[in-house]
Order: structure tokens, then sequence, then C-alpha cells
């Protein structure tokens, strides 16, 4: 035996049993459900499963007047939130990444989301989607009651209802802080020796070295957002989730379409993101 | 006192830096106003919760009172305590969060360093299989693993909670492979080659050599696999059916319904709506608990850790 075949057969050795259980937990439910998507059931036999083409499609779409309504929530509380999840989680992380008194402290606190991560726990606290009250929470930390009283009503509640949805974001971005932090750690330190002896600013290193060298990170941060949004407890996957499994008419092949035309949208969104991101990932960065 | 010697030029060269420092020092105090803010806002909800739970039903209604309770009303905990059943339901939870998180750093440290380490054929296929096992949501692929598992008769019960992390996959499985893969691909090979030319298989290589070296990717996974399992609702809602199995997070969906409906049927309902949000963060509080005391040990190490792990992809 070459040493470049044992080699491979322990590269299976490590991998092959994960390989071979992903066939059957991942790829044959991804087949099936699929499958199941373009079918009927009749008394919910799945040795029966008659091909109807696009027809559970069409019901999401045309039919069904509740779930477009959900999804396109979803979407747009989605697209809404990931510049703003990628924006604060870097200026976070840039923060904490300095040297500051009380460092440790301050990122043990900034991490604290995490703990709670998309559990039911935090959207009572906070309320996003599930119920609107507690909103009202997130609303009163930034905005003191007398500020509000001076701006008037209305104008109170549009900053409150910013302010609102940048206390949602700075929530969500637990883990996105903690990746951007690693990767501005991981930039070398001899880089920022070198522009500091040619005299360069704070100012100009950010832009010149810190931003280009976390591109690839920065990608990736993206791509988990997107992910992560479609975990959350947003109303269409309880819808989905209450088609397959809960009220009188349960409808597996309805729900597993559904599933799939937000798994579709979710790809799109990651490939739409990859494609626009990636000339401005810097090459050094990636290869570094 | 030398300054009086100086030259004027220099003079105003150090007036100028001076006058930098001056700003940079402004600039430092708005950082950490900035950043105390920060602080509060992270903490809000933690704190929010913390004292509602000692609030008693007239704290509750008294407007004057909105951070300081008039006193530690342990009713609420004892309520809690005991709508949640909470030794059973802490302990089904502890179960499953256990085996699920010793079976994610094991698996996930072995697959990823299959990955960084070694080339086969196939493992073009088997990263798209990775890159899939992180993309496709769960609710994609929830009914025929439901189905899987009713087949050999397992689908009600913690068992596919914990089951399909013992082999890196499960609640975020595919991530925690990526991370590992990611930091043995940063670490330097000469200390497995030393190892397996003294004559260290492959597997021991592995187990003494490199797991030893991915603490910091090790405690990375371990808070965040902890903290994950510990909060999912979504799974054990699917699979766990019978009401003493329950797990500690699933019953605050039923609780906080209940009291809401029973604020509704109460008419008026102010004052019940309002008494209920005590014993609720109560049970909320009691329910976050466990994690929050592990994140207290672990904490430094895991922040340590993230510095290190090459979580990003470096």
């Amino acid at each position: 035996m070459t040493f470049s075949r044992r080699k491979a057969l322990t590269g299976y050795l490590f991998v092959g049993p994960w390989l071979l259980i992903g066939l059957a937990m991942l790829i044959y439910p991804f087949v099936f459900s699929l499958a199941l998507s373009f079918s009927e059931l009749k008394n919910m036999d799945f040795s029966h499963m008659r091909f109807v083409a696009f027809q559970n499609y069409k019901r999401a779409f045309v039919t069904d007047i509740e779930f477009l309504p959900l999804f396109w929530d979803t979407v747009s509380n989605t697209l809404v939130d990931l510049p703003m999840i990628m924006i604060t989680s870097l200026l976070l992380a840039i923060m904490v990444s300095r040297d500051i008194k009380g460092q440790g402290f301050f990122r043990s606190i900034f991490f604290l989301p995490v703990l709670l991560g998309t559990g039911f726990v935090m959207n009572q606290l906070l309320g996003s989607g599930v119920n609107d009250s507690g909103m009202e929470v997130a609303r009163g930390i930034l905005m003191p009651q007398i500020v509000q009283d001076y701006l008037g009503a209305q104008v109170s509640e549009v900053i409150a209802g910013f302010f609102g949805r940048i206390t949602l974001v700075l929530w969500k971005s637990g883990v996105q802080i903690i990746m951007t932090l690693a990767g501005i750690q991981g930039i070398s330190v001899s880089l920022y020796e070198a522009a500091r002896v040619d005299g360069a600013t704070e100012w100009e290193m950010f832009w010149k070295i810190t931003l280009p060298m976390i591109t690839p990170v920065m990608l990736l941060t993206t791509v988990y957002t997107i992910i992560a949004s479609t975990v959350e407890d947003s109303k269409v996957v309880n819808y989905i989730v209450n088609t397959a499994f809960k009220g009188d008419s349960v409808k597996f092949e309805y729900a597993a379409a559904m599933g799939w035309i937000y798994f579709l949208f979710i790809l799109l969104l990651i490939g739409i993101v990859f494609a626009a991101m990636k000339p401005f990932v810097n090459r050094v960065a990636e290869a570094g | 006192m030398k300054l009086k010697d100086r030259s004027t030029p220099e003079k105003l060269r150090l007036k100028d830096k001076a006058l930098r420092r001056g700003g940079s020092l402004i600039l430092k105090i708005l950082l950490y106003v900035l950043l105390i803010d920060l602080v509060y806002i992270f903490l809000f909800p933690f704190l929010y919760m913390l004292v509602t739970s000692f609030k008693s039903p007239e704290d509750l209604l008294d407007v004057t009172i909105n951070w300081i309770p008039s006193g530690l009303y342990v009713k609420n905990y004892r309520m809690s305590f005991e709508i949640l059943q909470y030794p059973t339901r802490f302990l089904n939870s502890f179960l499953v969060t256990f085996l699920a998180t010793l079976g994610h750093v094991f698996s996930c440290a072995y697959v990823g360093y299959g990955f960084a380490r070694f080339k086969f054929k196939g493992k073009g296929f088997s990263f798209v299989l990775l890159l899939l096992s992180i993309i496709v949501p769960i609710q994609t692929i929830i009914i025929p693993r439901y189905l899987m598992f009713s087949a050999i008769g397992l689908s009600t019960g913690s068992v596919p909670l914990w089951l399909p992390a013992l082999f890196g996959y499960g609640l975020q499985g595919g991530l925690f492979i990526f991370i590992f893969r990611q930091f043995f691909l940063s670490l330097p090979k000469s200390l497995e080659e030393a190892a397996s030319i003294d004559g260290c298989g492959p597997l021991g290589t592995f187990f003494r050599i490199a797991l030893p070296s991915s603490r910091s990717s090790v405690m990375v996974v371990l808070v965040l696999s902890i903290v994950w399992h510990w909060n999912d609702y979504y799974e054990p809602s699917i699979y766990i059916i019978d009401q003493e199995k329950y797990l500690l997070p699933m019953m605050l969906p039923d609780l906080y319904s209940l009291m809401n409906g029973a604020a509704a049927t109460a008419g008026s309902g102010e004052m019940e709506n309002v008494f209920t949000e005590g014993v609720a963060m109560a049970a909320t509080t009691l329910t976050v608990l466990p994690i929050f005391i592990v994140y207290m040990f672990l904490q430094k190490r895991f922040v340590q850790g993230i510095e290190k792990s090459g979580i990003t992809g470096e």
C-alpha cells in the first residue's frame, strides 16, 4: 500500500462514518422532503404518494392567503436586519478589540445574548415576532420618559421604533460579534507596526488594514446571519410547523412544499450575497 | 521644567501633541460612555427579568416601584418551581444537553480533523455535504427525519435530540465541524508528524496530540453547544409528547400562553396579568439559571478560546 493510499484510507476513517450517517440523516430526508412536496398523501400513508407536480407549490402562492404575507414579513425583517447586524457587530467587535480597561468584562457582557440565542426566552424578553408587548421593554431602554414627552407622541414613536430595532439588532449580533472579533484578532500585528512606522493614523489603518483583512470574515458572518435568521422563531416557520404537526388537518406534503420554498429563498439570498461580496473580499487576507 | 529651555518650534510641536492627546481623551471618554450604554442594553432584559421575578402583585401594580421591589417576594419562585416541576424537567434537560454536547465535542473534532488533514476521493462531495448540513434549515427536513426515527421506534422521547449529535449532526453540528476544521488547518503539523514517526497511529495521534491541542476550539464548541441545546425547544416540541419528559424551555410557551389566557378571561384582567408576570419571570429565571452558572465558570476561557480558535476561517 502506497503512502498516499494509506493517507486516503485514514481520511475515510475520520470522515467515513460521518459521511455514511449523513446519507441517512441528511441526504435521504432532503430528497424525501423534495419528493413529498410534489406529492399528495392519502390518509397520511407514506407508501402511497401520488405525484401531483406543482400543486402544493401553487397552493402556497395562489390559494393560501396566509403564507405569502407571513413569508414576506420574515423576508423583509431579514433584509432590514442583515446590514444592521453586520455594521453593529463590526463596530462592537472593533471597540472590544482595542486596548481598553475592563476589556474582559465588556467582552463577556457582549456575548451574553449568545446565552439565550434564538430561544424562547429571548423572544419573550424582547418580543421579536412572538408578541409586541416585549418591544415596549426594548423601546424604554434608550428613551427616557422625559425625552418622549418633550418630543411629542409621533416623533418619539418613530425614534423609539428605531431604537427598539437597534436594540433587537444588538441582541441578535452575539455570535457575529464573536466571529468578527476573532477575525480582527487574527490580523498580524506586524502589519500595524509597519503602518505606524510609515506614519499612518488609526483612521487610515482601519480602512487600509483592518477592513480589508476581515472581508473574508464579513462574508462568513453575513452567510451565518442569513442562516441563523431561518432557525429563528419567525412567523413563517411557526406557520409551517403548525401545518405539519398541529391542528386538525395535518398536511405533511404541503408543509414540505413551504419548507422548500423557504429553503430555496435562503439559498438564493446566500447566492446573491456571495456574488455581491466576492469582488470585495481581499485575496491576500483570504489566502492568509 | 526643562520645557522653558526648548526652542519655539519644539514647543509648538509639544503643544500640538498635547492638544491631540486632549482630543483622544475626549474620544476615550466617549468610547467608555458608549460601552457602558451598550452594557446597559445587553444587561437590561436580564435585570428586568430578575427584578420582576421578585416583585409581589402589589409591587407590580405600583408605578412608583420600578427597579427596587419592596421586598424579596419569593412566592413567585415557589409557584414557578412547582408549575415547572423543576427537578424532573431540569434532569431531562440536563441529560439531553450533556449527551448532545459531549457527542458534539468529540464527533465534530474527529470529523473536522479528517477534513483538515487528509486528502481522499470524494472529499469534494463530503465538503458539499458539510455545507448542506450547515445551510439546510431543520424545518425543511424535519418530517422525513421524524418518520425515520418513528420507523425505528424512537420518534417519541429524547433520543432524536442527542443521537445525531454523536455523529456530528444535530443542532449546528455542521458549524462545529467547520470550526474544528479551520482550527486544525491553522495548527502546525510538525507535532503530529513527530508522533506518527514515533509509531503513533492516526487515532492515537488524534486523541493524544490533536485533540488536546485544540482546547480553545473545544471551549467555543462546548459553550455554544450547551447553550443551544439547552435553549432549543423547536425539535423537542416535535419529538417529546409525554408531559413527564418535557424539557425546561418547552414549559415556557405553555406557561406564558396559559397566563395570558387567564388574564384575558378575568375580565378587566389587569390584576391577573400583572400578577402573572412575576411568576413568569421567575420561571424564566429558573430556566436560564443553569446556563448562566455554566457561562460564569467557562466565560474567561470561552472568550480566550474565541481569540485562538480560528472560528472565522483565517
